[in-house]
């Protein structure tokens, strides 16, 4: 039997039991419908954008652009918009939408990212608005959705004939002005951050090749690039935060969503963070562990992480982003509980986002972090509380308690 | 570049290698340190962003070729950025450091002469803690033993120091691995440490950021106590010496 650590290590991306195929992803791929109706081999519609880049037969890649058929205009956005499902829509919600959107399938060298842009198919991909779309496929898609617990899920798939972008596509502008400079991918990063571009955008246009110097443009499998942008993220917002003054109490905020329970605990000092995942039994990752699974990792302080974990990545995004809005720098505990009802991972979007509000919303402040801890110890069940012990033991202490001059760690 | 710079400090450092591994470890805890330049010689003292581990570089007069200060001065140097630009010197190579207000340069002598010169930036001088700690345990051991011991190690996150009858046992908690240094061996020079023993534990990560200064010393010298910090002395062989302490595990 597979073990359920293994799983969570693992999300069905990793093959660590060396399998073929996700055994987990498997069954829940059967048990979710396909919801798009397709009649015949010509799908119209808008892209919302949607676009994935896989990474199977790199360097000769899958891309895939989403389309819900018959849907068009403004109320195309719904079908791929993290940020606006987020709060309003709930698991089943956004994997119907997904499941809705037909897949078309091009395959593509990565580094020949311009036959994208020669059929517009790449700028309506990056568009800030639905962009009409016909694609003709060469056979009918299975009717079964994809899952990806990085990327999301997508629709039922086909190759496609031909894909020919009919709407003109409405790029923000910073964005239109970067992909013609010949500057480095993070710089180009840290410019559209710095223009407001939203990340999602960001995503795409790395994904498809829009950024880094031009001659060395490449199309980047959608996974690596969420890692790329969030890492970048990281680094430019650490930037400002070393600046700051620290946050001057000890304070927890709590958001919950997609039976996902985040507990984020701020408390003065250094930008240092440490992350705690606890997967109680019966989410489709641990259906069959009989006590939760911890997973832990941390960020030094530097914006390098002691484990490679995309999830923490979108957390520590969420954080730094919120923190340097604030104003302040601060050292961070974020727990993760996730619930029996998470089936599915549908996309590191929504930790950035949870993590991000939560630190944006009022918190309870308390007077020591031991004291904050116990609050949350107090409010979850003993999985957590020994999850929470697990992390105390695993943490070094402060070298401020031997010198006796106080600390936040001082218990 | 600024050629009529007027240095307020300049020193001839035997081993550039050695230097530039100084600067690897200290950039492994900070990007960023306070080199404070007085009549005594070079001090950095940096503490890593959690702080968790104290670096303590202390290169007395006596360390250097050539030591000269015209007045004490505090530069901030952007460690990551030096370790970045600067390639790693040959054994034999010599370094010649000068530094004024405003900028500080390396230059390493060799067959060929390279100069880089880079702008000081401004390091706030934060209060560092300063234990005053009585060590249960002191030992002193091969240095080059020492090292071998942490890197076989590796992968164990958490290293159990204990001291037990006339050796020194590190074992890695996560791997359940062993290594012993003893007096029989010949690979722990003299151990002082309760009859009982005494024990503890810390984070295999941040021992293996400064294990590389135990490539440049002879001798090493260990001391911890069970719930206090891991300190360990490197007496570097041009002079001066470095000192690390870390905080154990909860």
């Amino acid at each position: 039997m597979i073990s359920a650590e293994l799983c969570v290590r693992c999300k069905g991306y990793k093959r660590l039991c060396g399998l073929p195929k996700c055994p987990i992803l498997e069954k829940a791929r059967a048990a979710i419908e396909a919801t798009a109706r397709i009649a015949g081999l010509k799908i119209i519609g808008s892209t919302p954008p949607t676009a994935v880049v896989g990474e199977r037969n790199y360097p000769s890649v899958p891309v895939i652009v989403g389309i819900p058929p018959g849907v068009s205009g403004g109320d195309a956005k719904i079908y791929d918009d993290p940020q606006g499902w987020w709060g309003k829509l709930g698991l089943t919600d956004i994997l119907r939408l997904r499941g809705y959107q037909v897949s078309s399938i091009m395959r593509v060298n990565v580094s020949e990212p311009f036959t994208l842009y020669e059929k517009e198919v790449g700028i309506a991909a990056i568009s800030a608005r639905p962009v009409d779309t016909e694609v003709v496929l060469e056979r009918l898609p299975r009717p079964i959705t994809r899952l990806d617990p990085f990327v999301g899920a997508t629709g039922p798939a086909a190759p496609a004939k031909e894909v020919r972008v009919v709407g003109n596509a409405s790029l923000p502008r910073k964005l239109e002005e970067i992909i013609w400079d010949d500057v480095s991918a993070e710089e180009a990063v840290f410019e559209l951050i710095r223009g407001g571009v939203d990340t999602y955008s960001i995503i795409r246009a790395m994904s498809l090749g829009f950024l880094g110097r031009v001659r060395r443009r490449k199309l980047v499998p959608t996974r690596w690039a969420i890692t790329a942008v969030d890492r970048a993220a990281v680094k430019y917002f650490l930037g400002g935060l070393r600046d700051l003054p620290s946050v001057d109490k000890v304070s927890v905020h709590v958001l919950e969503y997609l039976m996902n329970r985040f507990y984020v605990i701020l408390y003065p000092g250094k930008y240092h963070v440490e992350w705690l995942e606890v997967w109680r039994p019966k989410t489709g990752l641990t259906e069959r562990a009989s006590s939760s699974v911890i997973v832990y990792s941390r960020d030094y302080g530097t914006g390098r992480t002691s484990t490679i974990d995309g999830g923490f990545d979108a957390a520590r995004h969420g954080l730094v982003k919120a923190l340097y809005e604030r104003g302040r720098r601060a050292s961070a505990i974020i727990v993760r509980v996730i619930e029996p009802g998470y089936v599915i991972g549908v996309g590191n979007w929504h930790i950035r986002e949870t993590v991000y509000r939560a630190v944006r919303s009022e918190g309870l402040t308390f007077d020591k972090l031991s004291d904050a801890l116990a609050w949350v110890a107090s409010v979850e069940n003993m999985d957590v509380v020994s999850a929470l012990k697990k992390l105390m033991t695993m943490s070094t202490r402060s070298l401020d308690i031997f010198a006796g001059n106080g600390s936040a760690l001082k218990k | 570049m600024v050629d009529d710079i007027e240095w307020a400090v300049e020193f001839e450092y035997p081993g550039a290698k050695t230097f530039m591994v100084l600067m690897k470890s200290l950039g492994s805890l900070v990007d960023e340190a306070l080199f404070t330049f007085g009549e005594e010689g070079l001090r950095i003292k940096a503490l890593d962003p959690a702080r968790v581990a104290l670096l303590d570089i202390n290169l007395g007069t006596d360390a250097f070729l050539t030591y000269e200060v015209k007045k004490p001065i505090n530069v901030g140097v952007n460690v990551a950025g030096l370790i970045k630009a600067v390639p790693t010197p040959k054994k034999t190579d010599k370094l010649v450091f000068r530094a004024s207000e405003e900028f500080y340069e390396l230059v390493i002598e060799s067959n060929v002469t390279r100069r880089y010169r880079f702008r000081s930036i401004e390091v706030v001088a934060e209060e560092l803690p300063e234990p005053d700690l009585e060590f249960e345990v002191e030992a002193k051991a091969i240095a080059s033993a020492f090292k071998t011991a942490i890197k076989d190690l590796k992968g164990a996150e958490t290293i159990e120091f204990r001291a037990q009858g006339d050796d020194l046992v590190l074992r890695g908690v996560q791997i359940g691995a062993e290594a012993k240094l003893s007096r029989i061996a010949g690979s722990l020079l003299e151990l002082k440490a309760p009859e009982s023993g005494s024990s503890e534990r810390y984070d295999e990560g941040y021992i293996t950021k400064v294990i590389d200064l135990a490539g440049h010393v002879q001798t090493i010298e260990v001391r911890f106590g069970s719930g206090i910090p891991l300190n360990i002395l490197f007496p570097l062989a041009e002079g001066g010496f470095v000192k690390y302490l870390l905080a154990p595990k909860a």
